[in-house]
């Protein structure tokens, strides 16, 4: 009996045993468990850590100026005491003809600057993607307008198409040519143009640049087989390096169009918009509105949010048309 | 014939090349021609070589524009805001790629459409910022700014390269025991270097370039960074393109020097991030 007694003791020690081992393993996993939440919530606080410092950069000196400019946009702010007056603003923008002009401007900016400086920018890449002494010199060459600043090179466009002693009016007299002399920043015909011009001189480099490494990501047996199938260089552009080169175009297109719609230096040294409003885009528009005579910053910021959904709309058209074209390879 | 037409094509096709790249560099040539001109000489021949050289035009702009002071300015502002910027954003844009959760492709959109904000839309809100935190006339105060206004950028170009970096090497370094932030430094970083140096070099110009951030935030005499002082030497000289000249190359030149080091990783890397991205 006794024996008996000690065999259940036994066995109710060893079941107490288990329990109690059951227990200890139960909380030990929930130990375990709470002490992974401490883990990932200190691990996605780490992450964080990372974002933190820029997103704090950019929330307070831009992501909070943008929001408010649209509270000023609904106001009569004349940058020093305001009062809220709805949509006024944005009505009084429909009838103003000075600001159709800075928006088709504008357009015209973005729309021929972005396809002469991509057509010019892939042709100087072609071209300078074959093996050639010196290429990288030329290349470097080509981008060297781009990391000046538009103001200076605006200034020193500014003295080359003056007209009495400008560079360009001297050259045309020495050549004979002297009924091609023109104030070419002066007359409103051909002010654009001229901005035209010299923006895309500067930045063509830049489109060049990019197209060349799309350039050199196409693997080259491609255009070896497709020489081999006796594909001409013309269709050879047209069916491989045309269609590779797709994520290369949605760069540069969204790049140069985002960046002519902004278009602000190169006017602002060249033409300062005039004469009149003739060479006025809607960025050098805002400015004038603003540091102008009037000071109406209300209105002006109400125009920027103007710009800026435009800008919005253009890039996602864009973005969306651009990337069907691409293809993975 | 047919023998001698294959070996002079490649080389008038150079010559044509060259020619352009000549034509296109003009404009820049032009600067140093014309700031080495007298007065007259620039005025009878305003295309070719200067007849007599003269230095006394360097002189004017050298003391005009405070220019040692205002070099310091710009060189500083520069210098912190780009090394900064590529910590805080090769760090926002790596934990943006590999958590890939909606949280941080929410962020990353949201840092993306810094892109396309107009900066006269937050011209004056932003300087009511700068007046609220007493930034105004402060290095750090106009650093801080770059350091916003860069970030999406930065970023945008920066985290398509992260993309393309093999995630391996991070899982093999946290196995043996390396922390987040050790893995992003010695590991993650060194494999950007490429990237960073493009994001580096690109600000570098943008920021010695920039004009109308200084100009609005920077208004003191001493504070005043060479762009700016430019535009006021311009508008002092107006119509007196000597020393104007003298001026442009004053600025102009210390960029073409750091172009003809840091070239090589420009071309090659400006793009790594842009074509992927």
């Amino acid at each position: 009996l006794q024996l008996v007694r000690i065999k259940v003791e036994i066995k109710y020690a060893s079941e107490g045993v288990r329990w109690m081992h059951k227990a200890m393993e139960w909380s030990w996993t929930e130990v375990k468990s709470f002490h992974r939440v401490i883990a990932r919530v200190l691990t996605e606080f780490k992450w964080l850590l990372f974002v933190i410092p820029a997103l704090l950069f950019y929330l307070v000196f831009l992501v909070y100026p943008s929001v408010s400019a649209t509270f000023y946009s609904l106001t009569d702010w004349d940058g020093i005491t305001y009062s809220y007056i709805g949509l006024e603003n944005y009505k009084e923008m429909m009838d103003d003809t000075n600001i159709k002009t800075a928006f088709v401007n504008t357009l015209i900016y973005a729309f021929s600057i972005t396809i002469i400086q991509n057509t010019l920018g892939l042709l100087l890449a072609l071209v300078l993607d074959r093996k050639m002494r010196m290429v990288s010199v030329m290349r470097t060459l080509f981008f060297m307008p781009v990391i000046f600043s538009s103001l200076v090179i605006g200034y020193v466009w500014g003295y080359m198409l003056e007209p009495n002693i400008g560079v360009v009016n001297h050259i045309l007299g020495a050549l004979n040519l002297d009924f091609l002399k023109q104030d070419w920043l002066g007359n409103p015909k051909y002010g654009i143009a001229m901005i035209i011009l010299v923006t895309v001189w500067q930045f063509m480099g830049y489109s060049m640049v990019i197209f060349l490494a799309g350039l050199q990501g196409i693997p080259k047996d491609m255009y070896e087989s497709a020489s081999i199938e006796g594909a001409g260089s013309f269709a050879r552009f047209k069916y491989i390096t045309f269609p590779l080169l797709a994520s290369s175009f949605t760069v540069n297109i969204l790049l140069t169009t985002i960046g002519c719609l902004k278009l602000f230096d190169q006017i602002y040294a060249m033409t300062k918009g005039g004469p009149g409003y003739s060479t006025q885009s809607v960025a050098t528009m805002i400015y004038t509105i603003g540091f102008g005579s009037g000071g109406q910053w209300g209105y002006g910021t109400a125009i920027s949010i103007v710009l800026f959904v435009f800008i919005l709309i253009f890039t996602s058209i864009q973005v969306t048309l651009l990337r069907r074209r691409e293809v993975e390879y | 014939m047919g023998i001698r037409k294959r070996k002079v094509g490649p080389y008038v096709f150079q010559a044509i090349l060259w020619i352009l790249a000549v034509v296109h560099l003009y404009p820049i040539v032009l600067v140093m021609l014309s700031a080495l001109k007298t007065k007259a000489d620039l005025a009878a021949n305003p295309f070719g070589l200067p007849t007599k050289i003269t230095f006394e035009h360097f002189a004017t702009a050298f003391q005009t524009m405070h220019y040692f002071k205002s070099v310091f300015n710009s060189l500083l502002i520069t210098s912190v805001s780009v090394f900064v910027l590529v910590f805080i954003a090769s760090a926002a844009a790596y934990a943006i790629i590999r958590r890939n959760n909606g949280f941080y492709n929410a962020l990353y959109l949201l840092f993306l459409a810094g892109m396309i904000v107009p900066f006269q839309m937050t011209m004056i809100p932003l300087y009511k910022v700068m007046v609220k935190f007493e930034f105004i006339n402060t290095y750090y105060g106009i650093i801080f700014v770059y350091l916003g206004l860069t970030a999406s950028f930065s970023i945008f170009v920066l985290s398509g390269f992260v993309r393309g970096v093999p995630k391996e090497l991070e899982e093999a370094a946290k196995i043996d025991g390396c922390g987040l932030y050790r893995t992003f430094f010695s590991i993650v970083m060194p494999l950007m270097r490429s990237a960073i140096v493009t994001v580096a070099i690109l600000n570098t110009f943008h920021i010695w370039n920039d004009f109308l951030m200084p100009m609005l935030f920077l208004p003191k005499q001493e504070m005043k960074t060479l762009t700016v002082q430019l535009f006021s030497f311009v508008g002092q000289y107006f119509n007196d393109w000597s020393p104007i000249f003298s001026g442009i190359f004053l600025i102009v030149y210390p960029l073409v020097i750091i172009y003809a080091f840091a070239q090589r990783f420009i071309i090659k890397g400006i793009t790594a991030g842009a074509v992927k991205g």
